[in-house]
């Protein structure tokens, strides 16, 4: 299991990251695929990961679309023109970490 | 795949509305992340009964209001460098009424709503960056906007009528009210929509004196404004009703401070924001050093044969614009043949009717025969010392 430390700093690149792949997913299904590609190391809870989609629906990276899905509403998730282009210089920015971080780590 | 049905999705959403957080703006997200994981449960071979344990026992309402309080800090916390410029304006607005520096203090005073106006501005700014999190925001941010330029421009009308003599026909008074009105229903409604998704008690505590104290903002602005076409009729009241606003946000202040609830930096913004704009329309201000009005002087000089030698003599005089309003002073001998006295100014562009006797019976009695009266143009602040004439009998 990832730490709640190390996965703060780089949900919003892991959520921005995924959604770029996706047309669009409810926050529920971004926990589930993110632990499936993780090989279950990655587990977000609630508190965790809504505050970041609501931060990102705030700047303007992310729209939402609401449906009725089996009697209860459901909120889909989405990327913004604004969102694509941020999540293209995040995921850049975040290997660039990593790699720096492994450089770091490995000595 | 195995799906909840209507009894069970029920049965999930009375259970975790009974925890008192269906407020919350993030309810009904959390409600379908739960009836999703115990969908997830149910099609790995678990009962309803057994998967609904395990989820509800994981994710307990301590999930939704730890996330609930992130997103409010984060929608929040940008109000923090307002507050410190509020305070700012609202330290630089006392400062020109407690000092008297012979007009410096409209200067002052003036600069106080400069930096208001850019707090509602700034205010503006904010709700528009953060259009995107609540629909409501883009009409907050335009009427926090309009709460900028009603404050800026009636400021400024208001100040070149008071110092520069122009008639802007009253519309400061309007302008600076209607910023005020603005304010308060972005208040109103912010703090409505904060009561409704409000989750803790000390929150929703809070929110509903906000709001109230917001409602009543907006119903006395409202008054106010409906003053404006009645003032004939409402005048001799407004004494009182401007009393009672000063009074009811003076004491919302001191509330706000020994509540430690200061750094709500909106309702904060508002009753500042409302005692200053009504204040400067105020009879207080006058008694403040700071109000007192500057002098202009008005000098009388004589032909030396038509000096009366008396020590002073008497003007029965009135402005043009405010003929029933008349008023008799006495002049000041202060030199040779040169009588003088220093008469406040209200920054008046425009005639000046009167008639100089020795003694102020005899002036007054020109009153009844206007045609008699002497005039001259007052040009204030540009021209400080008049040449009046006098005519002997």
């Amino acid at each position: 299991m990832i730490s709640r430390e190390l996965l703060k700093g780089s949900l919003r690149y892991l959520v921005m990251n995924l959604l770029s792949t996706e047309t669009r997913m409810y926050g529920y299904e971004i926990t589930r695929v993110l632990e499936e590609r993780s090989h279950g190391r990655l587990r977000l809870t609630f508190a965790a990961l809504y505050p970041v989609l609501h931060k990102l629906e705030a700047e303007g990276m992310m729209r939402t679309e609401t449906e009725n899905v089996n009697n209860r509403i459901r909120k889909y998730y989405c990327l913004t023109d604004a969102g694509i282009k941020e999540a293209g210089s995040l995921l850049k920015e975040l290997r660039e970490y990593l790699e720096t971080m492994k450089e770091l780590t490995n000595e | 795949m195995a799906c909840l049905t209507k009894e069970q999705i029920d049965f999930i959403r009375s259970d975790l509305k009974s925890r008192n957080v269906s407020r919350s703006f993030l309810f009904e997200e959390w409600f379908d992340h739960v009836c999703c994981d115990v969908e997830t449960l149910l099609n790995r071979g678990m009962t309803f009964e057994d998967a609904y344990r395990k989820v509800a026992g994981e994710s307990s309402d301590v999930e939704i209001r730890t996330a609930h309080r992130d997103v409010e800090q984060f929608l929040d916390h940008r109000y923090v460098g307002i507050k410190k410029l509020l305070l700012f304006a609202f330290l630089v607005f006392a400062a020109s009424w407690a000092i008297n520096l012979k007009g410096a203090g409209n200067w002052i005073g003036l600069a106080s709503f400069f930096v208001l106006a850019v707090v509602y501005l700034r205010i503006s700014l904010d709700f528009l960056g953060k259009r995107f999190a609540h629909r409501i925001n883009m009409l907050l941010s335009v009427l926090s906007f309009l709460s900028f330029l009603g404050t800026l421009s009636g400021i400024l009308l208001l100040f070149l009528y008071r110092n520069y003599g122009i008639n802007t026909g009253g519309h400061g008074v309007d302008l600076t009210v209607f910023g005020w009105f603005f304010f308060s229903l972005v208040c109103l409604f912010y703090y409505l929509r904060e009561y409704r998704t409000a989750i803790e008690r000390k929150e929703l505590k809070k929110t509903a004196w906000f709001a109230t104290l917001s409602a009543f903002n907006v119903f006395l602005a409202a008054v106010s404004i409906a003053s404006f076409p009645l003032y004939r009729y409402v005048e001799g009241y407004l004494f009182y009703l401007i009393g009672f606003i000063l009074g009811y946000n003076t004491l919302a202040i001191l509330v706000l401070l020994f509540t430690r609830l200061m750094k709500n930096t909106l309702v904060l913004s508002l009753v500042i924001g409302s005692f200053m704009i009504v204040f400067i329309h105020s009879p207080f201000r006058s008694k403040l050093p700071g109000g007192k009005p500057k002098l202009h002087e008005l000098t009388l000089q004589l032909i030396p044969e038509r000096d009366p030698g008396q020590d002073r003599l008497y003007i029965t005089m009135f402005y043009d614009r405010f003929p029933d309003r008349p008023i008799t002073l006495p002049l000041k001998k202060t030199g040779e043949n040169t009588y003088s006295i220093n008469m406040p100014s209200y920054a008046y562009k425009g005639y000046l009717y009167y008639a100089i006797e020795k003694d102020s019976v005899n002036a007054v009695e020109y009153l009844a025969r206007p045609v008699d009266l002497d005039s001259l143009e007052l040009k204030v602040p540009r021209q400080k010392v008049y040449e009046l004439e006098y005519h002997p009998e």
